[in-house]
This record gives C-alpha cells, sequence and structure tokens, in this order.
C-alpha cells in the first residue's frame, strides 16, 4: 500500500468514530460522560511546555495548544 | 506552496461557515453534560467557572536531553530547559472571564561550551526566554462562546508579537460543538551564527487555523477531532545552526566533535512552509473514576516531513476526591525532511544536519499524579521519559499547584 493510501485509511480511522454521532445521546444518558476520568484537560501551563518540548524537538507542530508553529525562537 | 495553504485555509473556513450559518433551528444549548471551553478546541471543561472564581496555578517544568555521541555526530546537543509559569485566572461574569499567563524559561544548551570559541554565539548559549499573554473568554448566546489572546514574548536575539481568536458553537441534534480558531505570530530575529557572526534582523511570520468538532458518540464514549493548517514565512532556518562540509584532506577542525576533517558553514532552509496536521482523540467510560483514551496524530509539510503519532491514556481515580492517575504511552515516528542530510561534502542550496529534522521514532512512557487538598486546591506531578531512535533521550517532569480563591 502506498504512503498516500496509508495516510488516507488512517485519517478514515481516526474519523470513523464520529459515525457514532449521527445518532442522539439523551441527557439522562450522559451521566458516565460528567465522571470526573471522562474530562479533556485543559491545563493550559502543561499544555504550553509540552507543545513547546514536541514542536522544538520534533520536525512537525499542530494539534497541541493554540499553535503550529512559531511565537517561540525552537521553531 | 502558498496556493496550497489557501486552498486548505478556504476548506477550513467553509466547514466552518457551513456549520455556523446553520439555520437557528439548528442551534440549541447542550444538556446534561459540561460545556466546552471557550478555546475553539471544542472540548468540555471538567467545571465551568462561576463568577467571581480565581486561581492561581504556578507550575516548574524540566527538560533535559542528553547527548553521547547520538543524532549530530559533529555538534553536542544536549540540552536543559526550566520553566517557571505563572496563570492568573477570573471568572469575572457568567458571561466574562480572563487570564494572564506569565512564562520564562531558563535555557542551557550544549552550545554553551563553545563560547570560549565563539564568545557571540547566539542565544542557544544559556538563553533566557520570558512570555506573557493576556486571554478574555466570552460565553454568548446559544451556547455560542468566542475568545481572544494578545501574548508578547522575548529572548536573546528574538522577539514575537502573538493574536489568537477562536469561537465555538453546538451544533443541534448532533451532540456536537464546533470550533474555529486562528493564531498568528509575528516574529523578529536577530541572526546570529554559530561562530558569533551577525547578520543584521529577520522576520518570520506564522498563521494556523484550527477546525474542530467535540461530539459525544454514546453514553460512555466521546471524542475532539481537527485539522491544523499553519502557513510559515521568512526566516526559518535556525540562526546557530550549521552545517559540516566533510572535507578529508582538511586539517581537523577543533571546534567539531572527534576534531572532524571539515569546515562549518550556517544552515540553510526554505522561506515558506506549509504544515498541515489531522488530530484526534477519543475517550472510554469504564467505570466510575476510569477511563481510557485513544489519541492521534497525522501530520504533513511541504519540507518534505510527513509524521505519525499514537497516544493511548489510562485515567484512574486511585482516592476518591483525594487523589488521581494518568499513566499514557505515546509513539511517534517522523520521516527526515528533504534537505536533511548527515553528510554533506559540497554545500547546497538548501542543508540542514538538524536532528530534529532527521527520520526518528520515539516512544514515551509517562504519567502525572493529581491530589485534591480540602480547600479546593490541586497538585499535580506529571513525569515523562522519551526514548528516541537517534540516542537523544528525553526527561520531562512538572509540578504544579493550583489555588483557587
Amino acid at each position: 500500500m502506498c504512503r498516500k493510501s496509508q495516510v488516507i485509511l488512517i485519517v478514515l480511522l481516526l474519523l470513523s468514530p464520529l459515525a457514532a454521532g449521527c445518532s442522539t445521546v439523551e441527557y439522562y444518558e450522559k451521566q458516565n460522560l460528567q465522571d470526573a476520568a471522562m474530562q479533556f484537560e485543559g491545563d493550559p501551563s502543561e499544555v504550553h511546555f509540552q507543545a513547546k518540548v514536541y514542536y522544538s524537538m520534533e520536525g512537525s507542530a499542530g494539534g497541541i495548544g493554540d499553535s503550529g508553529g512559531g511565537g517561540c525562537g525552537c521553531y | 506552496m502558498l496556493l496550497r495553504f489557501l486552498r486548505v485555509f478556504a476548506l477550513l473556513v467553509i466547514v466552518a461557515l457551513l456549520v455556523i450559518a446553520a439555520p437557528p433551528g439548528l442551534v440549541v444549548a447542550q444538556s446534561g453534560t459540561s460545556s466546552p471551553e471557550a478555546d475553539g478546541s471544542g472540548e468540555p471543561n471538567s467545571a465551568e467557572p462561576q463568577a467571581g472564581d480565581r486561581s492561581l496555578t504556578t507550575r516548574l517544568s524540566f527538560y533535559n536531553n542528553g547527548d553521547s555521541g547520538d543524532g549530530n555526530p559533529f555538534l553536542d546537543e544536549s540540552l536543559t530547559v526550566v520553566e517557571p509559569v505563572f496563570i492568573f485566572d477570573h471568572q469575572v461574569t457568567d458571561a466574562f472571564g480572563y487570564a494572564i499567563d506569565i512564562h520564562y524559561d531558563y535555557v542551557s544548551s550544549a552550545s554553551i561550551d563553545r563560547l570560549s570559541d565563539f564568545p557571540e554565539q547566539s542565544g542557544a548559549s544559556a538563553d533566557n526566554y520570558i512570555g506573557t499573554k493576556l486571554s478574555g473568554r466570552w460565553n454568548l448566546s446559544d451556547g455560542w462562546k468566542a475568545g481572544g489572546s494578545f501574548s508578547v514574548s522575548g529572548e536573546y536575539d528574538y522577539k514575537s508579537i502573538g493574536f489568537g481568536g477562536n469561537i465555538s458553537r453546538p451544533v443541534a441534534g448532533q451532540d456536537a460543538t464546533i470550533g474555529l480558531s486562528i493564531h498568528g505570530y509575528f516574529d523578529d530575529l536577530s541572526i546570529i551564527r554559530y561562530n558569533g557572526e551577525q547578520d543584521g534582523n529577520e522576520a518570520r511570520t506564522s498563521v494556523s487555523t484550527t477546525a474542530s468538532w467535540y461530539q459525544v458518540l454514546t453514553p460512555d464514549l466521546h471524542g475532539s477531532f481537527g485539522v491544523t493548517a499553519t502557513f510559515q514565512d521568512g526566516f526559518l532556518s535556525t540562526p546557530y545552526n550549521a552545517v559540516v562540509i566533510e572535507d578529508p584532506l582538511a586539517p581537523p577542525n577543533p571546534n567539531l566533535d572527534n576534531n572532524a576533517l571539515g569546515f562549518e558553514t550556517a544552515e540553510v532552509l526554505p522561506d515558506a512552509r506549509v504544515r498541515t496536521a489531522f488530530f484526534g482523540r477519543v475517550r472510554g467510560f469504564v467505570s466510575t473514576g476510569r477511563a481510557w483514551e485513544l489519541g492521534g496524530r497525522i501530520y504533513s509539510d511541504d519540507w518534505g516531513i510527513t509524521s505519525f503519532s499514537f497516544e493511548p491514556r489510562w485515567y484512574q481515580t486511585v482516592i476518591e476526591s483525594k487523589l488521581d492517575a494518568m499513566v499514557r504511552y505515546r509513539f511517534y515516528s517522523q520521516t527526515a525532511a528533504d534537505d536533511y542530510g548527515e553528510h554533506f561534502f559540497v554545500p547546497e542550496q538548501f542543508m540542514t544536519q538538524d536532528s530534529d529534522l532527521a527520520e526518528l521514532n520515539s516512544n514515551t512512557i509517562g504519567g502525572r499524579l493529581i491530589w485534591h487538598l480540602d480547600d479546593g486546591d490541586h497538585i499535580s506531578l506529571g513525569l515523562d521519559h522519551v526514548l528516541r531512535s537517534d540516542g537523544l533521550d528525553q526527561i520531562l517532569a512538572t509540578c504544579s499547584w493550583e489555588h483557587s480563591f
């Protein structure tokens, strides 16, 4: 399988859970989604450090924090 | 290149407009789950702040990578970063809140060793970075949220001004929230080469736009997905990076590891870059206080780098209302940039020996512990160990305290 096909396949796999969103979950069914372990964390200071380290030590950027590059001498 | 970025940007705007411009009847406020953050990500926050809530977060982060002859064979690439961070957050009213971030980095790099040879060597040789960001967030009607930010940062040889804005809204009947954000950084660099030679000032502009989608998938599963497109223009090389042109007939060069035969010249990279990243994560409920998460990202740019990361996590409440834990693993793989070479024998139009632009894989193992104190404060400890295929292994550690008042 060529690399382009692999990328398309992985994108489709990543997006496939969205298909489940076609059916609405009623509000009284969302109790488990409110569990503390289910909350997407948003600690900005940790995200800032993680993004800076990953972006400066790897060749890629985006998907962590609010920047896909720039704003730091390390990019 | 610019056309490619504009196409991606136009696609993102069209997608956002299609949702944002949907008939009002399709817009409903979510109920039964937390509201999304006003950061454009669309992801829910654990607790919606109440009017009057204030908090001060203090974090100390530490990063270190050694170099035992790995990576670039001609240079020592060991690096240590210590970063204290202070964040003050105030929810002024139900509809408006703001935050002020102050970041300071102390950077100690191996290139400081070269100061004895090149006293004017750049800010990479023991550098101080300071940055601050002011951000505001607004809860609008019908579940719409908006935010904006302004940031300033500077280093020895670098100044940056940043702007950001985001908007998100729920999507009716879909248990979803869509968000769109845009951030721009306008940087000014003093070009100080590897040998201390000063080469004037150069500008760099980076504009990123992200479209994101948060989705409740089942009563036990939700996720967040997005795409970021970035366009960078200007001076994109690292000023102090050098490339070694090897010459078997040259005398040993005392400035290079192992007194290699050859001479150094400045790294040269293209002055524009278009970067695209698709990312997503889903989290599933197992039982009270236990959840799993799968995350990933696919990245591609026109410098020839494609990368893939995969990150499973496990969340566990260890002591109810007292201690939470998270463990994670991250696999990362990237291809080399077109202009990367481990060895050069003649100067080329574009050339780099930066190990971070080489082909590499890494495996990260880490986790975090969060203590919840009786007064609502939190103490968090995080530790990650990165094992890289080029031997430049890394340690990341963080400790933070969030005080609410």
